[in-house]
């Protein structure tokens, strides 16, 4: 049997303890907290991380962060949408906002020479936006209820996935990421977040290829600089519950199960558990991921199953997806699932599964460090789990609060206390 | 339609030369007195063409209270119009009073 050392040694036992947080240093300009990497390349990466994603959108307007990431980009005061969107595209440059249910991201990819440019205009978007009705009548609201639809209608799991962070978090994490269509969000409702959102206290530069003093030279001469102080948004404090979601699909759609299980505090154990099951990504592209229980309980039932680590500032999720072709067969997936999780917590991992485990999860995380820069705020990966509390964090979570959502043949897809 | 932002170039032209502006806008509002519309309530913009894809765009962005207000004005000058009368002297526009939609 294949150890580490000796394919590392085959391989010329490359170094693995270079990682990029090691090259991330972190200062302070105009208030705000930048955390750069000068790597030297061709295309130099800024993103404005902005913690006002779902979980702080206040109660009564449910929704508005969805709203305020589909602004971004707009008319501003100092110049309209179309003059940004044609000048990026003389500097051959991309803007791009993305939602988590803890960050909103705004960020631009350019060209070394033009990082003044783009701090400008990020400063600008989000200190001078004018947040016209006529912008969300027309654009950003139909923006939003097209991507709303779209996941819906393309993805049971997603439904699914969205419907066990409510059983499990209710509130704030428990917020969907995406507005549903029906909710009433007015545009003073959007102001009045932009306002509390977009201040020092919120936000976090993170900046790829760009020289540190340049940078904090740039953000000083910026909009970014008169930006509010402000403080932290406000979140309910995250509690954990049991439960179950039931939601009816067409027929003909896939049937998914998600069983979720959440925890507060944050548990560097679940990654390495979300990889022993088996995650989505494989190690050999078109490979079933043969070694994981999980893989195989997929095969055996017909079904894909995988398991993911969603990891929070305050709590986490361990979740199981089951997706199968009929109710019967994913109902027998979520049972074979649950069991592949039980006998992690029953008999403790081979050293070599564990270290199969971890290595995959450290290079889950440095990979998505290196795809998107905004993952460094992100927790890192604890690599010195034992096998011992491995089992001991799998016992916890079998026993813990489980939330369990199911899409599509609702009479026939298992409840939750068919499955424990 | 490219009138709109030829016309606000051109003004904000003369408005930037002291010589221009000293001829021009006294000649506008002899212009806008001779005019008469003000004194049948209307604004000037109430007066653009309206049946294009840029003046429909714009209307339809208006707040609602401007909105009305607008058609209230209409259709007040199409009464007067109609009945060859003019608003009484002091419910007519008056310059001061005059300012562009929001």
């Amino acid at each position: 049997m294949l150890s580490k050392s000796s394919i590392l040694r085959t391989s010329g036992g490359l170094s693995t303890k270079r990682t990029m947080a090691r090259f991330l240093s972190t200062t302070e300009a105009s208030g705000l907290k930048v955390s750069s990497i000068e790597d030297s390349r061709p295309v130099s990466e800024i993103s404005l991380v902005v913690r006002a994603g779902s979980r702080y959108e206040p109660k009564h307007a449910d929704g508005v962060a969805h709203y305020l990431e589909k602004f971004a980009y707009k008319n501003t005061q100092a110049r309209s949408g179309l003059r940004l969107t044609r000048e990026s595209e003389l500097l051959g440059g991309q803007l791009s906002s993305s939602l988590t249910r803890e960050n909103l991201i705004l960020t631009a990819k350019f060209l070394r020479e033009d990082l003044p440019y783009f701090v400008n205009a990020l400063g600008d978007v989000v200190e001078n936006t004018i947040y016209n009705k006529y912008e969300l009548d027309e654009e950003v609201a139909p923006l939003a209820k097209l991507e709303y639809e779209l996941a819906h209608s393309t993805s049971s799991a997603y439904v699914a996935l969205e419907a066990a962070h409510q059983v499990a978090f209710h509130t704030g994490l428990g917020n969907s990421i995406l507005s549903h269509p029906l909710n009433p969000v007015s545009i003073d409702a959007i102001k009045n977040y932009a306002r509390e959102a977009y201040a020092k206290a919120n936000i976090q530069i993170v900046a790829r290829g760009i020289d540190e003093s340049d940078l904090s030279a740039l953000i000083g001469s910026s909009k970014l600089s008169s930006l509010s102080a402000g403080s932290p948004l406000e979140t309910p404090s995250t509690s954990v519950h049991s439960g179950e979601a039931r939601i009816r699909a067409a027929p003909g759609n896939v049937n998914a199960v998600v069983i979720a299980f959440p925890t507060t505090g944050s548990s560097a154990a679940n990654s390495i558990l979300a990889q022993h099951l088996g995650t989505a990504v494989h190690s050999v592209k078109w490979s079933l991921g043969g070694s994981t229980p999980l893989g195989v309980a997929g095969r055996k039932t017909g079904t894909t199953i995988y398991a993911t680590n969603a990891a929070y500032s305050d709590a986490s999720l361990l979740y199981l997806t089951v997706e199968g072709p009929t109710a019967a067969a994913a109902k027998a997936g979520a049972i074979e699932a649950v069991n592949a999780l039980k006998a992690v917590a029953a008999t403790e991992l081979t050293s070599e599964q564990l270290t199969r485990a971890t290595a995959k999860a450290k290079f889950a995380n440095a990979e998505a460090l290196e795809s998107s820069l905004s993952t460094v705020i992100t927790p890192a990966v604890d690599t010195s789990i034992t096998a011992a509390t491995l089992k001991e964090t799998a016992a916890a979570l079998t026993s813990g609060k489980v939330a369990l959502a199911v899409v599509g043949q609702v009479t026939e897809l298992p409840y939750l206390d068919e499955l424990f | 339609m490219s009138t709109f932002t030829q016309l606000e170039a051109i003004s904000k032209y003369i408005l930037s030369k002291p010589l221009l502006k000293s001829v021009f806008v006294p000649a506008s509002r002899v212009f806008t007195e001779f005019a008469g519309y003000r004194k049948m309530g209307l604004k000037t913009e109430d007066l653009f063409i309206e049946e294009n894809d840029v003046m429909q765009a714009a209307i339809r962005r208006l707040p609602p209270k401007e909105s009305y207000e607008r058609v209230y004005r209409i259709a007040t000058a199409m009464q007067l119009s109609l009945s060859h009368k003019l608003l009484p002297k002091h419910e007519q526009l008056k310059p001061e009073e005059v300012s562009q939609y929001s």
